[in-house]
């Protein structure tokens, strides 16, 4: 039963506020994209994208998915909290 | 539909985070507005009943000194939109739109078109809501057409001040904030 994850537990899991997004800030840079540039591909601005780094703002899943896709990542790499 | 499509193509995709503090502050002012609306109604329901079972009716010298139910509505209307348009303000927005929301300096495009539509609703309904009255009290033979129109257009010229000039303030402000706030998350 501790497998199952209704949708709204899965979007509570990514990210938790206040906690820096250290694994997303890593794999843009090793992208070699900037904030900005990473927000006008996944169409945010670049103060989400900023708040999101800083663990100040919980994205939604859809962008979520998008700043996956756009790093090459998922989303266990970026935003799922393992034994955390 | 067709122009709803070309408007979003024009405008872009939208931040999900600003759409969010836009929601805020429009359910913020939404709350305002229902109880604000609720008390004013109320109160106009207990003036008029108390004036009915006290042999003062309100059409009188008394009933003039009677503070009249336009007052709270009024108020309420002007707090629910300064409430609403300082709550995206201090979060450095004025519109969720990509295309305006990292503006740098005002877009005197959209300042233009939005004070250009509040001038055009101002004109609208100073004029047509005099027409309405005036049809009802003096008999459509006797409306004031050129009157009319001419109040019309008076409001709609103020109305586009109004509106230029409050938009312009508002985005000076909002890149403002945004700037601290870019400070704070410097790259």
């Amino acid at each position: 039963m501790q497998d199952i994850y209704y949708m709204h537990d899965v979007e509570r899991k990514v990210p938790v506020e206040g906690q820096k997004n250290e694994r997303m800030r890593a794999a843009r840079t090793a992208c070699d994209l900037s904030q900005q540039e990473l927000a006008d591909a996944v169409g945010a601005t670049r103060q989400t994208i900023g708040l999101i780094e800083a663990g100040r703002y919980n994205p939604s899943l859809k962008l979520c998915t998008a700043i996956c896709k756009t790093l090459g990542k998922t989303l266990d790499d970026l935003f799922w909290e393992v034994g955390e | 539909m067709y122009l709803i499509r070309k408007w979003n193509e024009y405008m872009g995709p939208k931040d999900e985070r600003l759409e969010a503090e836009g929601n805020k502050s429009t359910k913020a002012a939404a709350y305002i507005l229902l109880v604000g609306s609720i008390v004013s109604l109320y109160y106009g329901i207990m003036v008029n009943q108390v004036a009915s079972t006290t042999d003062h009716p309100i059409l009188t010298p008394l009933g003039e000194s009677v503070l009249p139910v336009q007052v709270p509505l009024t108020l309420t209307i002007l707090v629910a939109g300064v409430v609403s348009l300082f709550m995206q303000m201090r979060k450095g927005m004025f519109s969720s739109y990509k295309r305006y929301a990292e503006v740098d300096r005002i877009p005197w495009d959209y300042v233009a078109v939005f004070a250009l539509l509040m001038g055009a609703v101002l004109g609208v309904l100073t004029c047509g809501m005099r027409i309405l009255a005036e049809v009802q009290i003096v008999g459509v033979e006797n409306v004031a057409w050129f009157g009319d129109l001419a109040i019309g257009v008076v409001f709609f010229v103020i109305g586009y001040g109004l509106g230029f000039g409050a938009m312009a303030l508002t985005i000076h402000d909002a890149i403002k904030r945004r700037r601290e706030l870019d400070r704070e998350l410097l790259d």
